[in-house]
């Protein structure tokens, strides 16, 4: 075997090694089939790049899913990528209420990949360009 | 540790990072990919000609290649300095940016070595000695990892 060829097979073996570690900042650690609907208030808005986060405090009550009580870390997109489905920075602000449908995290921390917000006119605000197979545009 | 989170949460960081103009965060992240082609492109054309791929080139003319290695560090010093201060907190506590910032001192130290010893030479020999080679062949693995882990970094954020 030449030396070149060594090293080579050195580098892709050092980045498979690598490759297999737990990844953040995919959607790998959500749970991507699941869709849970979350009522709260935003506690932190932070409209940035490389993706828009915010807080959703969600209080037990009559109508509240036991399950998603809490405050949650959600996770959007680019704001290139929010800004071309209609949101702005301006879309919620710090004490607002919201309505929003996401696919929690696998291992069961407070996270949530926001998939759509629902205005209180009932449309929908899309994170990105998904879009579930039935849904009828408003 | 006070001097970097306020660096994070600087009014900087929050105009940079908050821009909706794609001349912000955007370019930068970019200019930042573009420097490591050209920068880790051009030592990989270098190192891989040391371990005697395309061997008929004389090594002495591999010497402008250098220029192009010092033009994408400068880029990706500036852009990853941008990119730094936005994040600073976090990074100085984070082990994979320190994997990926020794890597990258090492490798740019052993080109120079290697640049020194086979590249600079006035008697010109047809093929590197078997130390340059070794170093030729560590740097190869040292930009691998270096980007592997600035990968990383996104992933394994806290």
């Amino acid at each position: 075997m030449t030396i070149s060829r060594r090293v080579a097979l050195a580098i892709i073996g050092v980045a498979l090694a690598t490759g297999s570690l737990a990844a953040h900042h995919s959607f790998a650690m959500f749970d991507m089939e699941k869709n849970v609907e979350y009522s709260g208030l935003i506690t932190e808005w932070k409209w940035q790049n490389p993706h828009v986060h915010f807080n959703v405090l969600v209080k037990p009550g009559a109508s509240v899913a036991p399950n998603t009580v809490g405050t949650w870390d959600v996770e959007g997109g680019s704001i290139n990528i929010m800004s071309r489905q209609g949101w702005t920075r301006a879309s919620y602000k710090i004490g607002d209420s919201i309505r929003l449908v996401g696919h929690p995290m696998k291992d069961g921390s407070k996270g949530i990949s926001l998939f759509y917000a629902i205005r209180p006119d009932g449309s929908r605000l899309y994170h990105d360009i998904a879009r579930p197979k039935d849904d009828v545009k408003k | 540790m006070a001097f970097f989170h306020s660096l994070q949460n600087s009014a900087f960081t929050d105009w940079f990072l908050g821009s909706d103009s794609i001349w912000t965060y955007p370019t930068v992240l970019t200019l930042h990919t573009v420097g490591m082609a050209i920068l880790v492109g051009a030592s990989f054309v270098i190192n891989l000609r040391i371990l005697q791929v395309a061997g008929a080139i004389p090594l002495q003319r591999l010497q402008p290649l250098y220029r192009f290695v010092w033009i994408g560090f400068a880029v990706n010093l500036s852009s990853g300095l941008v990119l730094f201060v936005t994040e600073a907190a976090d990074r100085v506590v984070d082990p994979v940016f320190y994997v990926k910032i020794c890597s990258i001192v090492v490798a740019l130290s052993f080109g120079m070595v290697v640049k020194r010893n086979a590249i600079d030479r006035s008697d010109s020999q047809p093929a590197a000695s078997a130390r340059s080679r070794f170093l030729a062949a560590a740097s190869l693995a040292l930009w691998a990892v270096a980007i592997v882990s600035g990968r990383l970094m996104a992933y394994l954020k806290n």
